[in-house]
């Protein structure tokens, strides 16, 4: 790309209005709650094509195709997947694990359906965008950082001592207590029996009626092997996240396509380590500076602090929990910024090259205020927030590239895999960029 | 109606190439493209995209092509005059007008409330009673084994002590209901005086309760509350309402970004205190109808309530005090209860 000399220069305007946009928002959800939800389908795709209508660039506008009655489809198996998830977990939150693992498996697959609809359903220039991914390839790029996962940790756990009677001790005690005490006991007597049964069972914990709380010690070795299962859990999460990201973005963009011309995604797993590399020294800097302003704070009000009365420190308090706050927020803004920059200037459309100039407080500013907005009018804003946020995105992309716009063909009829792209219309669930 | 050009852009549909052009419909209801090849076609051939706000439309041709106009206005003159019957525009001039958009927030606002503060509710006793008792009974042995890891220790209470409460709660729990009940002894530090009715109909008193009370009439009207929440199944049904709130959460917000739907939760939080409250201005009813039909004087009830709520005032900045257990992550006494003061009143007054 050294010979890249791009004469044409362009950048996303968005020309949706917060007071236009209000008016839409509030009829369709009324609508959405008059007919119990069928017409959210309808309501989704007006609203989408307010948003992609109002999308142009070089003055040319977006154009969301969307047939509402298979969004209808999409939402009712979703929104069927959704209540039995969440009743399931609810009633039975000690297996919420296994349905969260269940949840897990069907994303490869809902990713490539949704990212398929969508892109399907995109046009611009009356050229439509499409997405030909193999959900084979997904279930690949989803799992395979997932086993690698579940296999360091097994390694590393059959590696650490007491593992066996960490497993012996569980299985025994835990189940065969807890089982007496709550299906015994209709009435009185029975009760009784079961204590007495419980004290004998129980050498360890101190001769009582009832199940005892307190922590023997081999309990607290179990928790110590769970300290430490857990650190390694979270470190290989930590350090294979970024690579996650990395093969999940490539997989997306580069099968993507608008008419004939492909995407392809120039980067590598080393920006994306670069990126959290350089926002954890970010996260260090910050930390160390909020920590010496408390400790300064505190310092200059030591009289006050060693009265130990809450009222006289509140003050204190209050600042740091909005310090605190506004780090995560500011912490989160960062994230976002520098994740989305490195996406889409990886982005290269045959030789047009794609920048995104989104900041860490410009983001930081927009969150604070969509918040706030939304929280003194109770959800009211919503409209302007999504507004705003669709704005500042956009309006910070810029297209370069040798020639202008209208050198794109579309794609032959009917070469798109039609067994994919048909229950690829079953569903509508947003995933992804 | 005289011959009409709209000014807009061309696109062949085979590329991307613009052309910056007009679009000419004669008084007869042709259409033609200026300067371009392209034969004259009636005007009801062409599929014209929906209105929605001002976004530009997108006039689709039998061929493939397609024309780009900000005209919206001409556009939907045309499609009146020569196109097919357009249902869709009612709701763009729904969408547009502003009498309209004020009803429709007042509807929404108000069917949302109604929902929330009658709808919910009423559907969960329905949908409480034809779930399983397995559901209960899991429930129940999920809570216990939870908070007697993390709340209760072995009671200190003599055995003598524990079977004379043990009989008097035999006389409180209903002798006709299917539902079981036991009653259990723990002590507890952390939450110190405090009932607790899991859904299962284990009813767990601590020894810090039993000690506050210096009549046995006083525990009795609180086994008969804790007694009311089991009968009523309250933990059960704030299940389902909180899981019919998390719902309909969701589905009106639909997709807002991470950050705003925080605040979101908000409201719907203190929405479940608002039911929880509910719950227990039934268990106080269930526990006066007791008192009343055995002759026993409220006064006891009002009693243990002062007591209970001068430890907690005692305690403040510890709000752990609760007394009914709806789910694992606690919720302070003072906001899922309705205010002591208005529950004692409520139980002197009524007859």
């Amino acid at each position: 790309m050294e010979d890249f000399k791009p004469n044409h220069q362009y950048h996303f305007e968005f020309t949706g209005k917060g007071t236009e946009f209000f008016r839409i928002w509030i009829v369709n959800t009324l609508l959405s709650i008059l007919t119990l939800g069928i017409y959210s389908a309808w309501a989704k795709v007006r609203t989408n094509q307010y948003f992609y209508g109002n999308t142009k660039l070089d003055d040319a506008s977006f154009q969301y195709l969307a047939d509402p009655i298979k969004i209808l489809k999409g939402r009712l198996i979703a929104i069927t997947l959704f209540i039995s998830y969440y009743l399931l977990a609810n009633f039975y939150p000690v297996y919420g694990l296994y349905f969260l693992i269940i949840g897990l498996l069907i994303i490869p697959l809902l990713f490539v359906l949704s990212q398929s609809f969508r892109m399907k359903n995109t046009a611009y220039r009356n050229i439509t965008f499409n997405f030909h991914g193999k959900i084979k390839d997904s279930y690949k790029i989803f799992l395979i950082p997932f086993i690698a996962i579940i296999a360091i940790n097994a390694i590393s756990l059959t590696l650490l001592p007491l593992q066996e009677k960490l497993l012996e001790t569980e299985e025994t005690q835990t189940e065969h207590n807890t089982y007496n005490d709550s299906v015994q006991g209709t009435d009185n007597s029975s009760q009784q029996e079961t204590d007495n049964k419980d004290a004998n069972k129980n050498d360890n914990n101190p001769p009582s009626t009832d199940q005892g709380s307190m922590l023997s010690d081999e309990e607290l070795e179990q928790l110590k092997q769970g300290g430490i299962a857990l650190f390694i859990l979270s470190l290989t999460l930590m350090l294979l996240f970024p690579v996650w990201q990395y093969l999940i973005s490539r997989f997306q963009l580069d099968h993507t396509g608008y008419g004939e011309t492909q995407f392809s995604f120039h980067s590598s797993i080393w920006q994306f380590y670069k990126m959290y590399l350089l926002l954890l020294l970010e996260v260090i800097a910050i930390s160390i500076i909020f920590a010496l302003c408390i400790a300064g704070l505190v310092s200059v009000l030591a009289e006050g602090f060693s009265t130990e009365t809450f009222q006289e420190n509140s003050g204190i308090v209050i600042i740091a929990i909005i310090g605190y706050l506004s780090i995560y927020l500011y912490l989160f803004a960062a994230y976002s910024s520098k994740h989305l920059n490195l996406v889409i200037s990886s982005i290269r459309i045959d030789h047009i090259e794609l920048s995104s100039s989104l900041t860490a407080t410009g983001f930081f500013w927009l969150y604070l205020t969509n918040t706030i907005l939304i929280g003194i009018s109770l959800g009211l804003f919503i409209p302007w927030v999504r507004i705003r946020s669709a704005r500042y995105r956009l309006e910070n992309i810029q297209l370069f590239m040798e020639q202008d716009l209208n050198q794109f063909t579309s794609r032959q009829q009917g070469d798109s895999s039609a067994i994919g792209e048909e229950v690829g219309t079953l569903f509508d669930i947003d995933v992804g960029l | 109606m005289q011959t009409t050009k709209l000014p807009g852009y061309y696109f062949d549909g085979a590329s991307s190439k613009r052309i910056a052009t007009y679009l000419v419909i004669d008084s007869e209801g042709y259409v033609t493209i200026d300067e371009s090849p392209i034969n004259a076609m009636p005007y009801n051939t062409i599929k014209t995209s929906l209105r929605v706000g001002n976004t530009p439309r997108h006039l689709n041709f039998p061929d493939g092509s397609s024309f780009e106009s900000e005209e919206n206005d001409q556009i939907d003159q045309l499609n009146q005059l020569f196109g097919q019957k357009n249902h869709a525009n009612i709701i763009h001039r729904l969408e547009t007008s502003l009498k309209f958009a004020c009803i429709a927030l007042v509807a929404t606002i108000a069917i949302t409330w109604g929902f929330i503060q009658y709808g919910i509710p009423a559907l969960s006793t329905p949908i409480a009673n034809l779930l399983p008792t397995t559901i209960t009974d899991e429930l129940g042995r999920q809570s216990l084994e939870y908070i007697d890891q993390t709340l209760f220790e072995p009671s200190q209470l003599t055995t003598e002590r524990k079977s004379e409460l043990e009989k008097l709660f035999k006389q409180v729990i209903p002798s006709n209901s299917p539902q079981k009940f036991s009653l259990i002894f723990r002590q507890s530090p952390v939450i110190g005086p405090n009932a607790l009715a899991l859904p299962s109909g284990h009813i767990i008193f601590t020894d810090e309760i039993i000690q506050l009370a210096e009549d046995d009439h006083e525990l009795e009207a609180v086994m008969a509350h804790e007694t009311g929440h089991v009968i009523n199944k309250h933990t059960l049904r704030g299940l389902i309402q909180k899981s019919a709130l998390a719902i309909a959460v969701v589905a009106i917000t639909g997709d807002v970004s991470t950050a705003s739907s925080l605040i979101i939760a908000l409201p719907a939080l203190i929405l479940e205190t608002g039911y929880s409250r509910e719950f227990e201005r039934e268990a106080d009813q269930y526990a006066i109808q007791y008192m009343d039909d055995k002759k026993i004087d409220r006064q006891y009830f009002a009693t243990i309530l002062g007591k209970l709520e001068k430890v907690a005032l005692e305690e403040e900045s510890e709000k752990q005090v609760t007394d009914s257990l709806e789910s694992p992550s606690w919720q302070g006494y003072l906001s899922s209860h309705p205010a002591t003061e208005e529950r004692i009143k409520a139980l002197l007054t009524k007859n």
